[in-house]
């Protein structure tokens, strides 16, 4: 059955969650947890006469997405109707963009990178989002719908790709992507209950193409698909054969089901806008978007690999959340030593942030704090599972670090042992214990040797004693 | 009548735009429909294949609105519809 | 200046020989006298001959009817249609705004045909507005009512909106000025809409004086508005001093082809005559495009219409159904089939199939690039002559129920003003005589934004030929 490889295109539509206000009219972009129809006016209600006026804001950030997927950005571009009757829809009709005989969407083309794969762009457009129904009842005995239209005309990017996606698995990973670096260009937060939802279209050699609406999170994305395709599979199997046909993601029962319509019967008649003059897309809004964007996921890595000499997997990690990878910036610029800082958040850190649930973002560790913990650790002042165990306080609290030696007296190093480790760091060490004799400052580093040689369970004050001894011993026996 | 004409669909059409003909409109309207296409097919002897159309009649570009907040007030649009139940509008059902 | 009757009345309203609330008071009775005859109004503004005002702005107290299409905050709004009975907007449209904030005094809003979409008013869902000269003769359309409320005397001023002639039509039926404005120059916000691309909201009042003041008023960008031109403040009325010499002026030859009733075009080439009597200079021209206008016309408000009027489907605002057992597909059927009429069916099943697939190109893009040939055609013609004439209406307003059951019959009278509307120019229509009794309106087309042109033409020929008009159905003040 491995021959029977899927075709996935997918077609995502996300909130500019960074907007004030909403597409076209001034109502608050900030809908949420508000009771129904409070945030609503003439514009976005599509009551008689009104008319819409575009949020410039809202250009400004879709050219920023399409800059970060690499997309050509159209130079002349407008809106579109698109005409259809849907009681989400308050105008029966969506403005939206086109492209095809009546539109012209805002960009084209462009990329994502899912880990070795490529996954190209067919178009970026901006529209509106409808409103939201309510079921009176329950969906099947329901007696009516009750419509809150807070949500309408509220700024969506739809970005959709070409089929280039062979499984589930792989649409989630684009998913996972594409939402990292809307967040990176910050014009989406991910967290944002309903911000990203999404239509797939699927299908198998042989059968007809299925498209699947309604998925309201990126996580539904690979249980959909992994539905249907199964479905799909097995409807070739006993040679019953894959209609062509738009199917519904019920997340409650986690089964696609069939909307019976026939896409022919789909004539959404597009035509240009006429209360919205067109756009050119002048060097200075491009200019304007491109300053107000950040550095990039791919150049990141790009940077951390040429920079920092960070292995591409490793690089990959530490970039994958735009949370993360500023962290890691932030704890480098403290404290140096890229390579250990990586490293050690990859295994030390995020393991800790997994087992406790919190995200890189609800961490309340200070990054200098971090960075000095680390630096204990390298020092050998602190041991491992002392500074993990910190570490989990000053994530859950925001405690500072206090490397202190008093607590760990039962772990600590006998006098025999750190005896011998000192001569033996001594004997090896020679220039720097001649260094030392010379100059008492010079010492230090010595002791920081000998600290970190008993991994953390020598007092350096007692380690600098006991060193200040040896060279008092030294001086003597040399007279 | 020619191939186009008798693709005009009335019934169609008219559920494309949500409405229900009654059997005399539809009677009616596929006769005046038909003879008002004709009369667009005027537009065949236009000389037009090197012209641009004309979407909106004056040449203005990039017109936008700052991205500030105006809240509305909201209960005025309330009182339009014939059936509101706490704040939500009552639409028929699926 | 000429003393004309919109100059006269503000002066005595401004001398306090005739106050305010008697003017009030006098426009009320006219309406309670003649609303049985004419049928100008769906709805009257309760006790607006009560108004008081602090302090006379530009509009000095005079009454304005509002065409039933323009949103008024808490007075029914129908569009002369069932399915907005009922709906009471929540704002008022930019231009209600103005007329409120220059002192106008509203009177109520007028009859129309459905949704603007005709040309003799008898397509309103509450009966036909009729003609004050004839009243077994139609108004014109679709702002039948408005016309025929400043004729009559309901009203001295109103507003209109023009699709494609929906002012200058009824003004030339009713013997009143009606100009369209360039598109652009006053704010659609609240307009509410047939065809986006095509309309504005313009003027109409018994004399050229009334227009330009009313214009004044509305005119000027408005920020809700994304097709609102920003330029600079213009008193209109200021274009009404100066006299025509050396003005030249096209005679535009397909506006007077054949259809064009002979009564109709001896009336026009009289004004021409009268127009080189006042030193401007008359010559034929020709824009062969204009010969294709009306398809094109059609074709491009029947799509537009078609998508602006889905939303009424008795959800949000005006017409609903009580049954509860519908599904939304078939409730919104039920209500968009019993809320509409003919006319507003035919031309959004139409809209629907000029944009559907397989025909958009055919039909929708070709009646644009044939609006681009007009543009140019237009544009061309502009460089040589300060303005255009010709008829407003090719024929003299005829009897209700003569032409309604032919619907490609009415289309055909628009000939003269849709050009206008594909362009975007401005344009007026002024009384240049009567025939039997019936008013003949002579078109005057400007080039963009130059009303101030177009009503200093119109203010001569109107003083030049003095008609001093009266319907036989009016009650008018001075
Ligand atoms: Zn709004």
């Amino acid at each position: 059955m491995s021959e029977l490889k899927p075709i996935i295109g997918l077609e995502v539509h996300c909130q500019l969650t960074n907007l004030r206000s909403k597409l076209f009219c001034s109502c608050s972009a900030d809908y949420r947890g508000k009771p129904p129809n409070t945030n609503i006016c003439p514009v976005c209600i599509g009551e008689p006469g009104s008319l819409p006026v575009l949020n410039r804001e809202a250009l400004i950030s879709v050219l920023k997405v399409a800059i970060a997927l690499k997309a050509d950005i159209s130079r002349f571009t407008y809106f579109s109707r698109k005409n259809y009757f849907y009681p989400d829809l308050p105008k029966n009709f969506q403005i939206s963009q086109y492209d095809g005989a009546g539109g012209i969407p805002i960009a084209r083309g462009g990329s994502i990178d899912i880990g070795g794969r490529i996954v190209r762009i067919r178009r970026i457009q901006l529209e509106e989002d409808p409103g939201r129904i309510v079921y009176e009842g329950t969906i099947t005995s329901s007696t009516g719908l009750l419509m809150d239209y807070n949500r309408s005309g509220i700024a969506l990017v739809e970005i959709v790709t070409e089929p280039d996606i062979t499984s589930p698995r792989e649409a989630r990973v684009f998913l996972e992507k594409l939402r990292s670096l809307l967040e990176y260009i910050g014009v989406f937060d991910g967290s944002l209950e309903g911000a990203m939802r999404c239509d797939a279209n699927i299908s198998i050699p042989g059968g007809g193409r299925v498209e699947i609406k309604n998925i309201s999170s990126f996580h539904d994305v690979e249980k959909a698909l992994s539905f249907e395709l199964a479905r799909q599979k097995q409807r070739m199997v006993r040679g019953l054969g894959v209609i062509r046909e738009t199917r519904h993601w019920d997340p409650r029962r986690r089964i696609t089901v069939s909307l019976r319509v026939k896409e022919e019967e789909q004539d959404y008649r597009y035509f240009p806008e006429p209360d919205l003059p067109p756009i050119i897309v002048t060097d200075a809004l491009i200019e304007e978007a491109e300053r107000s964007m950040p550095i990039l996921p791919y150049e990141k890595i790009d940077l951390y690999v040429s920079k920092y000499g960070l292995s591409r997997g490793l690089a990959e990690i530490l970039v994958s959340s735009k949370d993360l990878s500023e962290l890691y910036d932030k704890i480098v610029e403290c404290y140096g030593k890229p390579g250990r800082v990586a490293s050690w958040l990859i295994e030390d850190l995020l393991p800790l942030l997994d087992k406790l649930g919190v995200g890189v973002k609800d961490s309340k560790a200070k990054p200098e704090d971090i960075a000095y913990l680390l630096k204990s650790i390298d020092e050998g002042l602190i041991d491992r599972s002392r500074a993990l165990s910190m570490l989990r306080s000053m994530v859950l609290e925001g405690s500072r670090p206090v490397i202190v030696f008093e607590h760990s007296l039962e772990s600590r190093i006998s006098l025999v042992e750190l005896d011998r480790i000192i001569s033996e760091v001594v004997e090896a060490e020679g220039k720097a214990f001649q260094d030392a004799i010379r100059n008492p400052k010079a010492l230090n580093y010595l002791v920081g040797l000998v600290v970190k040689r008993c991994g953390g369970r020598a007092d350096p004050r007692e380690v600098y004693k006991l060193l200040s001894k040896k060279v008092r011993e030294y001086r003597r026996s040399r007279r | 009548m020619s191939i186009r004409e008798s693709r005009f669909d009335v019934k169609r059409l008219a559920s494309l735009v949500k409405l229900r003909l009654s059997p005399e409109e539809e009677k009616l309207f596929s006769v005046q429909l038909s003879r008002i296409l004709e009369f667009f097919n005027r537009l065949d002897k236009a000389q037009v294949d090197d012209v641009e159309p004309t979407f909106h009649p004056l040449e203005i570009y990039n017109v936008f609105r700052e991205d500030i907040v105006s809240p509305y007030p909201s209960d005025k649009l309330l009182s339009l519809p014939s059936r509101v139940k706490e704040r939500y509008i009552w639409a028929p059902r699926m | 200046m000429k003393e004309t009757y919109t100059l006269k009345l503000i002066q005595e309203i401004e001398s306090g020989s005739l106050p305010l609330d008697e003017y009030l008071a006098r426009k009320a009775e006219a309406i309670a006298k003649l609303e049985p005859i004419l049928n100008s109004f769906i709805t009257v503004v309760k006790g607006f001959e009560k108004s008081r005002i602090e302090r006379l702005g530009l509009l000095k107290g005079l009454t304005v009817a509002i065409k039933d299409n323009i949103c008024m905050e808490g007075i029914e709004t129908t569009c002369g249609s069932l399915i907005l009975r009922g709906y009471k907007p929540s704002y008022d449209a930019t231009v209600v705004e103005r007329i409120k904030k220059n002192s106008g005094v509203i009177t109520g809003k007028t009859n129309m045909d459905e949704f603007a979409m005709g040309s003799t008013t008898e397509w309103s869902a509450f009966g036909p507005t009729r003609n004050p000269w004839d009243p077994c003769r139609v108004p014109g359309g679709s702002s039948g009512g408005s016309a025929a409320a400043v004729a009559s005397g309901e009203s001295d001023l109103a507003l209109g909106s023009d699709t494609g002639g929906s002012i200058r039509c009824p003004a030339s039926f009713c013997g009143v000025v009606g100009l369209k404005p360039t598109y652009g120059l006053v704010s659609r916000y609240g307009l509410i809409a047939y065809a986006n691309s095509l309309e504005q909201i313009g003027p109409i009042a018994r004399d050229v004086y009334g227009c330009a003041l009313l214009l004044t008023a509305i005119a000027g960008y408005d920020p809700r508005d994304s097709t609102s031109i920003d330029r600079s403040y213009t008193d209109y009325r200021y274009a009404l001093i100066e006299g025509l010499e050396g003005f030249r002026l096209g005679v535009v030859r397909e506006l007077l082809g054949e259809g064009v009733d002979q009564r109709v075009s001896s009336c026009i080439e009289e004004s021409i005559y009268r127009f080189e009597s006042l030193g401007a200079t008359v010559e034929e021209v020709s824009i062969p495009s204009i010969s294709f206008a009306l398809p094109a016309y059609y074709i491009i408000a029947m799509a537009e219409a078609s998508s602006n009027l889905a939303r009424y489907d008795g959800v949000r605002y005006g017409m609903s159904l009580s049954a509860r057992d519908y599904d939304w597909s078939r409730y919104y059927e039920d209500v968009r089939s019993r809320g509409f009429g003919l006319e507003v069916k035919r031309r959004i099943i139409l809209g629907a199939y000029v944009l559907s697939a397989g025909y958009y190109d055919r039909y929708y893009i070709k009646a644009l690039k044939v609006r681009t040939l007009i543009k140019k055609g237009f544009m061309e013609v502009f460089k040589r002559f300060d303005a255009l004439i010709g008829p407003s209406m090719p024929i003299l307003p005829f009897r209700i129920g003569e032409k309604i059951e032919d619907p490609l019959e009415l289309y055909m009278c628009d000939i003269d003003t849709v050009p206008v509307n594909l362009a975007g120019l401005p344009a007026i229509s002024i009384p240049c005589g009567l025939v039997d009794d019936l008013p003949v309106g002579l078109q005057i087309i400007g080039s963009y934004f130059c009303e101030d042109t177009i009503l200093r033409i119109a203010y001569n020929l109107e003083a030049a030929l003095d008609l001093r008009l009266k319907p036989v159905f009016s009650e008018v003040c001075v």
